[in-house]
């Protein structure tokens, strides 16, 4: 009679009994899991591979970036996997952070039948598969005439639990440690699905915060924006005598004979008695916007207008920054230059999407070089001017 | 004390949120995810909202908090603080139904600025990222603006000195976390903290323009007959003797001719009042002069006002000439205009008449005339023979000379103004015009009209 032993060197007839009634158990008392299955780092953009940054030829074991050590961008199996799951039920508590609300005590230890689990991942659950559990959908969200919002929750580690053990010694569990998901780089291909409202919304659009986030934001630089369009200081609506020598006024009357009534010059407009101001009297730190005083007409361009009349206005556009000058009678005279900017962060990217479309982009000294979209062709080669300095005019193979 | 609220500290930080925001991080693909920032003191009745009152919501990362972590007052920027500084701005004109700014004057304004509190405050930025590359990403995108320090703006309004104020990158904390991690993975926060002055400011006085449009120097001589008495009278600098010399300056020096109700402005020459107006050398343009005083021009509200010798003054609502803008027609408030002097019993006469072409006959008693001419002047020589029409009811002969007042008893006539003796200042009313007349200097002139002297007129926009 061979000796009495529940263990076995190998996985034994007990050993799938008792599995078989253990999964029988998940099948009964378990809830569906949905798990979206992680695959692997999404490689470089062509040609930016790099030692740090490799290709990945591992699958769900290769590693992004392997200075930082961390899968940042992530690939997903669109197909979604479902399985028993066991766990307990927690009460939770929200915790107030500067970045909004957060779930505490939500970390959920979900234990899987294991042998299933393999069956149905192709795999065992690992860190980074992206579980939802559907008896959490909240129907009655504030936006549950859409759809129910899911409860998503990220694996974070994986072990075999000890209660996962039978008499045979061989674990017929596996845990997953899940905490809940955030709407992060990691999780994009996720929630950039589309939502099932049929409205052409993502699941990010839905599930997330960052849609609000963004919305609150760009209304906060509005406001900003509203009390400071743009640096320095706003002259326009103040008005300047302009005067003669003699400290009166100065009128253009019939007297002058040195405008040529027959040339149409905006300065000689029938609503103006008096004449330009020959001096800016508003002067301060980022008062020059281009613009004359009083509200003046002028002209702009890349060449001085022909024949101009004395206290014609003219604006530079070559000039950089744009410069307005003044006739006198006998030259141009600067008058003053448009040095004041947006203190948007704005770049090119920014003002061709919404809100910021035609926007002013920030190009202070320091912002020119950042924002700055011109190339230059250089030996009939065209160069983009904005190059990072570690790679700027670096020496390339001849070959 | 009063309310007062400029919401100063929620515009730094509206600006300094600003500041931190429209940065993005670029992933794998190339695309670039912006990231938010907001304020970082929420409430949790927002909070939850923002969570669409349901824990299955996820939170989002990255994302960058700013909060204010301390304010303290700032002792080494503290400077007089009743220092008050007075800034005189002129204001476009603004189209009344298009709100829209015009090319001429508008209102004018003096601002009162008292000297605000210096203060120094520091932000705190929290940025939450979800893993290491986020973080360089954001991280060197805000670095390179902080060389040590970024200008902050509160508003563009050019009177306010308290607007402008630089934010300097003071200190940072690269990482919330611990290294190793340990057993759970908390949120990992880089947090950089800028310190910048403010000033927070009262409000200010805003007042309309006050301009000096009339400079009045008067010099004095000392009243002691002695010198030894001039230098040891201590009081001599309040004790004020004769006038020896006065002079005002306004704008362009101009007198002004009042005359048919119409002034002209007209420019100081040594001719007296013998001035060619129709010549443009002698006068100027309102137009020159309507500007430099203080206010807007409004045809018909406007004021020129003339100083009377009893320092009171005349007043005249004005409106230019449409054909001439060397002529600004007056619109004479007759309640200001000087009262009538009480010649016996009354301060009018009943007409302004030249007695050599007027027939009196019969006269009404105590009929009054202002006579243009001499009535009998060869009256008492030999070979008199008075004039029909002159004779009192008696049939005696009565002579008066011209600018006389005389009056008809209802038996003689008899002089009740003598031109010939009278210096003093007289003021009368023809009622029949009902046009004053003044009496100075040996002649009838409308009591307003003349030229006036340029201390002695002046404009009320």
């Amino acid at each position: 009679m061979p000796r009495l032993s529940l263990y076995k060197p190998g996985k034994g007839a007990d050993f799938k009994f008792l599995d078989r009634t253990i999964n029988e158990q998940f099948q009964v008392g378990g809830t569906d899991v949905l798990i979206h299955k992680y695959l692997g780092p999404v490689n470089p953009e062509d040609g930016t591979a790099s030692p740090a940054l490799p290709v990945n030829s591992n699958g769900a074991f290769g590693i992004q970036d392997v200075l930082l050590m961390e899968n940042r961008d992530r690939h997903y199996d669109p197909d979604v996997y479902t399985t028993r799951g066991i766990y307990d039920m927690q009460d939770i508590d929200f915790n107030l952070s500067q970045f909004g609300m957060f779930l505490q005590n939500d970390t959920i230890n979900l234990m899987f039948h294991l042998k299933t689990n393999v069956e149905t991942l192709g795999r065992k659950i690992m860190s980074g598969d992206v579980i939802e559990l559907p008896h959490q959908k909240d129907e009655y969200a504030f936006d549950d005439a859409l759809v129910a919002l899911k409860r998503f929750y990220v694996v974070q580690d994986v072990r075999r639990p000890a209660k996962g053990y039978s008499a045979t010694w061989y674990p017929h569990l596996v845990l997953a440690k899940c905490v809940p998901l955030v709407d992060s780089q990691e999780f994009k291909e996720i929630l950039d699905a589309d939502s099932g409202a049929s409205d052409g919304s993502s699941l990010r659009d839905l599930m997330s915060t960052y849609k609000a986030n963004i919305e609150i934001n760009n209304q906060i630089v509005a406001q900003a924006e509203a009390d400071a369009p743009r640096s320095g200081y706003d002259v326009k609506g103040y008005y300047i005598i302009p005067t003669k020598e003699s400290g009166l006024v100065d009128v253009a009357d019939a007297s002058d004979t040195e405008d040529d009534a027959s040339i149409d010059k905006a300065v000689l407009d029938a609503s103006m008695v008096l004449r330009s101001p020959s001096r800016n009297l508003y002067v301060g730190y980022l008062t020059g916007e281009g613009i004359p005083p009083n509200g003046a007409p002028f002209s702009h361009g890349l060449e001085f207008t022909q024949r101009p009349v004395r206290g014609e206005f003219y604006l530079r556009t070559d000039y950089m920054p744009n410069r307005l000058f003044r006739y006198n009678g006998n030259n141009w005279i600067r008058f003053d230059d448009n040095v004041r900017m947006t203190l948007n962060n704005l770049g090119f990217d920014d003002v061709n999407t919404a809100p910021y479309i035609g926007k002013q982009v920030r190009e202070t000294q320091k912002t020119g070089f950042i924002n700055n979209n011109t190339t230059s062709t250089i030996n009939g080669k065209v160069v983009p001017q904005r190059q990072a300095l570690s790679k700027a005019l670096k020496p390339k193979a001849d070959n | 004390m009063n309310h007062f609220y400029d919401g100063q500290l929620r515009r730094y930080l509206t600006q300094f949120i600003r500041a931190m925001s429209n940065f993005a991080y670029k992933d794998a693909k190339g695309q670039l995810v912006q990231v938010p920032a907001r304020y970082g003191d929420m409430t949790r009745q927002v909070a939850q909202i923002l969570k669409k009152n349901s824990e299955n919501t996820l939170a989002s990362t990255p994302m960058i908090a700013c909060y204010i972590k301390d304010i303290q007052y700032d002792q080494t920027r503290l400077q007089d603080p009743t220092f008050v500084s007075t800034v005189n701005i002129r204001e476009r004109a603004e189209d009344p139904d298009t709100g829209e700014m015009l090319y001429t004057q508008g209102a004018g304004f003096s601002v009162e600025r008292i000297m605000p509190s210096p203060y120094l405050i520091t932000f705190a930025v929290d940025i939450w990222t979800s893993n290491t590359d986020q973080k360089m990403q954001l991280w060197e995108q805000l670095a390179v603006l902080f060389n040590p320090s970024l200008e902050l703006q509160t508003n563009n309004n050019f009177l306010d000195w308290t607007s402008l104020t630089v934010l300097t990158l003071e200190n940072m904390i690269w990482s919330s976390r611990q290294i190793p991690q340990g057993l759970d993975q908390d949120i990992d926060i880089l947090t950089m903290s800028f310190k910048s002055p403010i000033w927070i400011t009262p409000p200010a006085k805003v007042k309309k323009l006050g301009i000096i449009t009339k400079i009045i120097a008067n010099i004095y001589d000392v009243p002691l007959n002695n010198e030894e008495g001039k230098y040891n009278n201590i009081e001599s600098a309040y004790d004020f003797g004769d006038s020896i010399a006065r002079t005002v300056v306004t704008p362009g020096n101009f007198d002004l001719l009042v005359l048919d109700n119409v002034a002209t402005v007209i420019k100081r020459n040594n001719l007296g009042n013998n001035i060619d107006i129709s010549s443009p050398e002698n006068t100027v343009s309102w137009h020159n002069l309507l500007d430099l005083y203080p206010g807007q021009f409004r045809a018909g509200l406007s004021q020129i006002r003339l100083l009377k010798p009893n320092n009171a003054e005349i007043v005249a609502y004005i409106s230019l000439d449409p054909k001439d803008d060397t002529r600004m027609i007056l619109n004479i408030d007759q309640d200001t205009v000087p009262s009538n002097t009480i010649i016996n019993g009354r301060g009018t006469i009943d007409a302004i008449i030249n007695p050599e072409t007027f027939n009196p006959t019969p006269p009404t008693t105590g009929v009054t005339y202002l006579i243009l001419e001499d009535i009998n002047p060869q009256y008492g020589q030999e070979g008199f023979v008075g004039v029909e029409a002159w004779k009192n009811s008696d049939g005696s002969d009565f002579y008066a000379h011209a600018n006389d007042i005389i009056l008809w008893d209802g038996e003689y006539w008899s002089i009740v103004f003598d031109s010939t003796t009278t210096a003093d200042t007289t003021y009368i009313t023809n009622i029949y015009t009902g046009v004053q007349y003044k009496w100075q200097d040996g002649s009838w002139t409308k009591s307003y009209e003349g030229v006036y002297d340029q201390g002695i007129w002046r404009l009320i926009l």
